[in-house]
């Protein structure tokens, strides 16, 4: 599943006209900057569901999830103006509600331990077809975080591997490894048979 | 079996022999915000508004937070900051914070005010409900601050009465240590400082921050205020170096007394919400001056 960019106005996510806002992020940064009250709520209304669902499945908790993006967006109409437009406004944001994700995640686990291997579904001859959403969500929680974030940037929101890269602040090719061995684990926790 | 031990990261990658990215990407999407988390993200940010704008009425270096307890600056005293009040720092717009009105981050300081405008734009249908909610909250967080500044003033003036029976240093230490309540965690808790042999540079600010947050070493001491002391290395001055950054409510601070391509430097660490940045500045960052060397960089 690729999500759409909704961070240009004139893509086609089927945007009513009264929503039309022919600005770019770049252009409502500058504005909200500049003090014009519109800007963030605009900037807000883009991208609130990519980060509300980059928050629940980083999260895996919608309580948890809300605490997060919570956190995020005042701490992104805070500091706006430190975003100096080197990566997409979406990027930055990105970096900024998986970050608070972190810290909401290490407050409820300090140690983020992994789950117990009979926390994980039991190995089976199973199809991909037939395993169930909760098995993934916990298969994936089960994961160690930068494998779990990996494969939620890029895997469940369609990132690319660069944009993922430069949310998480590390090198491309350990995103690829990152991907490479999650998805490894993951198969063997749902007992996916193939490679 | 499958393992872990993948063979190149990049072929594995781009192999996915188990078809795990596709599955993945089948999941159902968790859909849009809710709007109740809408409404608490669109509270909090009027709240923070709200408290800005009690500054500003003031202009004291008073605010009061949500619970309408009312601080000052460093969260600690009442009259740390009143001298100089208003003084510009950098200007440059590169950092902003709460206290976007002073310091470093004056980016919304010559543009209007956010939050009366706010519910004219952020929900169409609502709009008017949603200004009129802030409009009430601010004329009570105004309310709460007056009724809070009659009482510092009161408060204060019968301490410096009663001190003044005894001798006038008494006096000064009886309002300097004169503090508020507040459910703001006070900065000293927020706050690591130690002085480390690292050298940092621009390659390596963002790697080693991540070390001093990770494996903070021994605190620091900080030393007596003195003419001759450097700013960053009294409590005082580091209050107001962070001041000057707009870091000064920043969840965590980190602060490394050491060097930045061989100079005497500070290395400064913030945490906010979702945010981790670090500066470098020179050790003479003032409230009025921070002396930004390098950053703010963008860590995780």
């Amino acid at each position: 599943m690729t999500a759409p960019d909704l961070s240009r106005p004139d893509s086609a996510t089927g945007w009513s006209a009264t929503h039309e806002d022919p600005r770019d992020d770049a252009q409502l940064v500058a504005d909200h900057c500049a003090g014009d009250p519109t800007a963030f709520s605009e900037i807000f209304r883009r991208h609130k569901d990519r980060m509300w669902a980059v928050a629940v499945r980083t999260c895996g908790d919608p309580e948890l999830a809300a605490d997060a993006v919570q956190d995020a967006f005042l701490a992104a109409y805070r500091r706006l103006a430190s975003f100096r437009g080197e990566s997409a406004l979406s990027t930055w944001l990105h970096r900024v509600v998986v970050n608070a994700c972190l810290d909401r995640l290490r407050r409820v686990r300090p140690s983020a331990p992994l789950a117990a291997d009979d926390d994980l579904p039991a190995e089976r001859d199973e199809h991909a077809s037939t395993i169930t959403r909760l098995d993934v969500r916990r298969a994936l929680a089960a994961l160690p975080e930068g494998q779990r974030l990996a494969l939620v940037l890029v895997d469940m929101h369609g990132l690319s591997v660069a944009e993922t890269a430069a949310v998480l602040g590390v090198a491309e090719g350990t995103i690829k490894s990152r991907c490479a061995r999650g998805r490894a684990a993951l198969a063997h926790a749902l007992g996916v048979t193939g490679g | 079996m499958v393992t872990n031990d993948a063979g190149d990261p990049a072929v594995e990658f781009e192999r996915d022999p188990w078809g795990i990215g596709p599955l993945l990407a089948a999941q159902p999407d968790p859909g849009p915000m809710p709007e109740r988390v809408e409404e608490r993200i669109w509270d909090a940010i009027g709240e923070f508004d709200a408290s800005q704008d009690v500054v500003d009425i003031f202009g004291v270096g008073a605010r009061v937070e949500s619970d309408g307890g009312l601080v000052d600056e460093l969260g600690l005293k009442s009259t740390e900051f009143a001298d100089d009040q208003g003084q510009s720092g950098s200007g440059d717009g590169a950092v902003t914070g709460r206290h976007t009105s002073r310091g470093a981050g004056r980016a919304h300081a010559s543009g209007p005010r956010v939050v009366s405008l706010r519910g004219s734009t952020r929900r169409s249908g609502r709009a008017d409900g949603a200004a009129a909610v802030f409009l009430r909250r601010r004329a009570l967080a105004a309310l709460i601050a007056a009724a809070a500044v009659v009482l510092l003033v009161l408060g204060g003036s019968a301490l410096i009465r009663s001190a003044l029976g005894s001798d006038s240093g008494a006096a000064s230490k009886a309002v300097s240590t004169l503090s508020f309540t507040t459910a703001e965690v006070p900065l000293t808790a927020r706050l690591h400082v130690e002085a480390s042999a690292r050298n940092y540079t621009h390659a390596n600010l963002a790697t080693l921050a991540q070390e001093l947050l990770e494996a903070p070493g021994t605190a620091y001491s900080a030393a007596p205020d003195s003419p001759d002391a450097l700013p960053v290395t009294t409590a005082t001055g580091l209050g107001g170096c962070l001041f000057a950054l707009g870091e000064i409510d920043a969840d965590r601070i980190a602060v490394d007394l050491a060097t930045y391509d061989g100079a005497p430097a500070a290395i400064v660490v913030v945490i906010d919400g979702g945010l981790k940045q670090v500066y470098a500045v020179q050790r003479t960052c003032t409230k009025g001056n921070p002396h930004v060397v390098d950053g703010p960089l963008p860590m995780t």
